[in-house]
Formats: C-alpha cells, sequence, structure tokens
C-alpha cells in the first residue's frame, strides 16, 4: 500500500493552543491571532516564514465563501498554498495529510494549520438538503438525538455498559482539571455517579455524554524534516499514516448504523504505518459523545466489535496506563471549541510527544493516534472518518 | 426545570427536487424516487440514482409500513417542540429497502422496541404543510 509519509519526510515542529471560553464575544480572527502569535512564539519564526495555510470553515464564519482569503489576510499570510476544509471534525487530521502532501510536491515549506471558531458567539451556518427539510422538522434533538439513535441500536445488537461510558468521562474529566485551557465551569471533579445520574437530552444519551460548545483556536506548524532540521528545531513529531473516508457505505439504504468509516481507516491506517494497536501509546480520539470513542476502539481494532465496554472496564485509560487516552479532557470535559475542536485532541498529542503534558505525562510516548470525525448525514453513523498517527522525532 | 419559550416548528422549504414529495405528503400521500433499472428505492430525494448515477428516476407511491430500526425518547426539545417533551422519534426501515426517521406516535417510550411493526401516519406542521410520522401497526 502507498504511503507518502513513512520515510518521516514531514515534520510537525510546534503547536499553540488558547483557552477555551464560552461566549467570549470576541471574533474568529481575534481568536486566530491569539493561537498564531503562540505558535510562531513556540517555534521562534515570523509570518513571513509562513508560505501555506491549512484551516477549516467554523458556524461562526461559515457565510463567507472567501473564508481563507480573509483569514490569511487578517494574520498576514502571504501563500502558495491555501486549503479550508470543510469535513467537520475530520478536517483538521485531514489538513496534515493535506498540507503535508502539498509539501512533498513543492507547492509550499512551511505551514501554518490554523482553526478558530467561536461558535457560543456567533453562528451563521445554514445547511440545506437533508438536514432542512428531513431532519429539523421532525424534532429531533440534533446530534444527541441522532446519537441516542446510535446507542439504542447498539444496545440492540451488543453490550453496553454505562459504567464504561462513565470511567471514560471521569478519565477525561480528571486530565481537563489540571488542563488550564479547559473550559473553566468544567474543571471540577465528577464521578461514575455523576454520569450515570446525569439529565437524559435524547435516551439513552445523557448530557454528560456530550461535548459542550465554547469559543477556542489552535494551530500547529507543519514543514519538511529537511527544513525543520536546518532551522534546528529539537522536538517534532512526524505523521506517519493517514487515512480518511467519506460516505462509508453510501449506496446502502439500511446500513447497519453502528458500524462507521473506523471499519475501514483503523486497519488501514495502522497497515500503511506498519503498526499494530499495541505500538499506539496513546490514543487521542475525537469526542463528540462517549459513545462515538467507544466505536472507534472496536472498529479501529484495539478490542472486537461489541467488546468496548469490557475494554474499558479492564484497561488502564490514565496517563500511566496500558492506553491514556485524550489526557487534556479532550472536547467533552474540556469543551468543544466548534469546528475547531478537531485539531485539539491533536495539540494533545504533541504536547505529550514533546514531553510538556505537565501534571499528565504519559511517560516517555514515542507514537499517537489521534481521529476526526465528520458531520451527521440522514439516519446514517457519522460521514467522514479519519486516523492519523504520529511518531515523536 | 426553566420553562422554554415556544418557537415556530420548522417546516421544510420544497425544492426543485423534492417538490413532487411534499406536494404528494400535503395530500396524505407517501412517495418514493424509484429507479426502474436496479428496481431500487432511495430516500431522502436525489438529483440522481445513487445506485446508477444517472437521472432517470420516478416517483412512486408506496405503502409506508415498516420496522423501527431504533428509536430514541427526546427529552430536551428540539427548536419548535418546547413543552412537547418526552416525544419518540423512530429510524423506520420501509418494507421498499429505506430508512427515515420521523416521530413515533402514539405509542408510550416503555412500549416501543426495535423491531416492531409501523406504519405511516400524518402531522400537521402549520396551515401550509403536513408532515409524515409513524404509529405502531399493532
Amino acid at each position: 500500500m502507498i504511503n507518502s509519509l513513512t520515510n518521516k519526510d514531514i515534520a510537525i515542529i510546534g503547536y499553540g493552543e488558547i483557552k477555551n471560553v464560552r461566549r467570549s464575544g470576541r471574533t474568529t480572527y481575534d481568536f486566530a491571532a491569539e493561537a498564531t502569535s503562540k505558535v510562531l512564539e513556540y517555534t521562534g519564526l515570523s509570518t513571513k516564514d509562513i508560505d501555506g495555510m491549512a484551516t477549516v470553515l467554523p458556524s461562526s464564519e461559515a457565510g463567507n465563501n472567501f473564508w481563507s482569503n480573509y483569514l490569511g489576510d487578517h494574520l498576514g499570510l502571504q501563500t502558495s498554498w491555501t486549503q479550508t476544509t470543510d469535513t467537520g471534525g475530520a478536517s483538521m487530521p485531514g489538513n496534515v495529510a493535506r498540507a503535508s502532501a502539498a509539501i512533498q510536491s513543492g507547492y509550499c515549506e512551511m505551514v501554518l494549520s490554523i482553526a478558530a471558531a467561536t461558535p457560543t458567539t456567533r453562528r451563521v451556518d445554514d445547511q440545506r438538503s437533508y438536514r432542512s427539510e428531513f431532519r429539523n422538522p421532525t424534532g429531533i434533538q440534533g446530534p444527541p438525538g441522532a446519537f441516542g439513535l446510535i446507542m439504542h441500536r447498539y444496545m440492540h445488537q451488543f453490550d453496553l455498559k454505562f459504567e464504561a461510558l462513565g470511567k471514560l468521562a471521569v478519565a477525561q474529566r480528571d486530565g481537563a482539571i489540571i488542563n488550564e485551557n479547559a473550559v473553566e465551569g468544567l474543571r471540577k471533579p465528577m464521578t461514575v455517579d455523576d454520569y450515570l445520574n446525569a439529565r437524559m437530552v435524547s435516551t439513552p444519551l445523557r448530557l454528560l455524554d456530550s461535548v459542550m460548545p465554547c469559543d477556542g483556536a489552535n494551530a500547529i506548524i507543519i514543514t519538511s524534516t529537511d527544513r525543520a532540521k536546518r532551522l534546528g528545531v529539537k522536538k517534532m513529531a512526524h505523521p506517519i499514516a493517514y487515512s480518511e473516508l467519506t460516505n462509508f457505505n453510501i449506496h446502502d439504504q439500511q446500513p447497519d448504523i453502528t458500524d462507521t468509516g473506523f471499519s475501514i481507516v483503523g486497519p488501514q491506517a495502522l497497515d500503511k504505518a506498519g503498526m499494530s494497536t499495541d505500538d499506539i501509546d496513546m490514543f487521542h480520539p475525537y469526542d463528540d459523545f462517549l459513545i462515538a470513542e467507544l466505536l472507534q476502539l472496536e472498529q479501529i481494532g484495539f478490542c472486537g466489535r461489541g467488546e468496548g465496554s469490557e475494554y474499558l472496564l479492564s484497561t488502564d485509560i490514565s496517563p500511566t496506563g496500558k492506553l491514556p487516552m485524550n489526557t487534556g479532557g479532550g472536547q467533552i470535559s474540556a469543551g468543544q471549541p466548534g469546528l475547531a475542536g478537531g485539531q485539539l485532541n491533536i495539540i494533545e498529542a504533541l504536547r505529550q510527544l514533546f514531553g510538556e503534558a505537565t501534571g499528565r505525562q504519559v511517560p516517555n510516548p514515542s507514537t499517537a493516534m489521534c481521529t476526526g470525525i465528520g458531520v451527521i448525514p440522514y439516519v446514517r453513523n457519522w460521514g467522514t472518518s479519519a486516523v492519523l498517527i504520529l511518531e515523536r522525532g | 426545570m426553566a420553562e422554554r419559550k415556544k418557537r415556530e416548528r420548522p417546516a421544510p422549504t420544497p425544492t426543485n427536487i423534492t417538490k413532487p414529495f411534499w406536494d404528494a405528503v400535503n395530500e396524505h400521500k407517501f412517495l418514493l424516487q424509484y429507479d426502474p433499472e436496479v428496481d431500487k428505492y432511495q430516500f431522502y430525494p436525489r438529483g440522481l440514482s445513487l445506485h446508477t448515477g444517472k437521472r432517470n428516476l420516478e416517483w412512486r407511491e408506496v405503502t409506508g409500513r415498516g420496522t423501527v430500526y431504533s428509536y430514541t425518547e427526546t427529552v430536551i426539545p428540539a427548536r419548535g417542540f418546547e413543552g412537547e417533551e418526552p416525544y419518540l422519534i423512530a429510524a423506520v426501515d420501509l418494507d421498499e429497502g429505506v430508512r427515515l426517521m420521523s416521530l413515533l406516535h402514539n405509542c408510550a417510550a416503555n412500549d416501543v422496541e426495535i423491531g416492531m411493526p409501523v406504519k405511516l401516519c400524518w402531522d400537521k406542521i402549520n396551515d401550509d404543510f403536513q408532515y409524515f410520522a409513524f404509529e405502531p401497526d399493532w
């Protein structure tokens, strides 16, 4: 299988992240500027060193069909390669692969991959097609309703233990408490009982199964490993494998909604990297809902189909455990900065790989798997599944 | 619990693709797009056949019988449904081989079961618009 990333010729050389906040009243541009400033400070680069930009279209700016132009203009970037990806939470892991390909093809050398979103201050998205005609008029409670359908179906086919989801919620909350960038209101301890007793949103999905939206931004810099070495960069992480799939099983009009594209891209990305799940030192999955993480564990192959609950209950997922998961709280406990949330767990993976996760450091990790999920289609499971494997340089 | 202000229930905006479907719904008929070449139905309505990519689709009236594929009881209401909670939403597999989603009427949360037979019924959004729903086919 072709994998242009195995030779480790691409490097991520820095990250910048700012604190997630609710209803900031600030613009998406201001958040993007602060995260950009942070990553430039981290890497010692200036805006003039950047010649490529990749971003995601956030709901707070979705009415602007020149989003890349406006954003690059605001940030003072002259770029020879510019990309907005709009596959939701899969956009930012996807941008690592897209930027890598652009660098390998010679379109640019130094890419700022910037995600900013302020959905709790402003929302201007307007999704038509199945959403306006066949979803909204039914009264389904958006993504929580869709995941309620998925969870009940899962319970019909397999054994779902809510204690397992509660354990995952608590593990992530423990990370958020010591993550100063997490939404302040979420930085308080919780127990498995708190999860089990949480208010139902759309049965059997509870409030604590779900992300809390917020405003936020994060950025990474991607370049060639050669350039990184010439710059004297000491800490880097190589993207070594990436796979994505959109509209899994689209021709099946009555698909199994407990299955997703991860059944294909999980094993495929591991195969490209020449790895098995045992080689993954930590797992930073996209987490809009707890059940999405359980499904990913099964479909990527950390355990078998239907074994997710048992796997979670029997595995230490803390920073010092067998498979540390979303050690900074993930989106579920750090807050979901809209579609910028798709890069939040990549930032935590980099922090860990660079040995900078104070108070929650995984002992000497050399590999990480990050994932992305995009869009909730009409009575199906999610639309895009993406897997990115990182290795410490 | 704070009382939620009732907002207007969202109504579909028919497009050139979906207008025949909604016109039929307003007359209490349920149409599906049908691809005669592969003898398959599809839902939601699209501009081409999901199966072949051709624009040879026909509209066919169907019975609206099916089974519950999954369900959820909505406890925190969606926009326009304030005060109606809790209410059931079902994913329904129609006998014609497509899946759709709607309110499940005339059924208590304790009585809904995956696999149970359901049949089409109707739901008024406003004076101009009917919507489809399902109810148990006891």
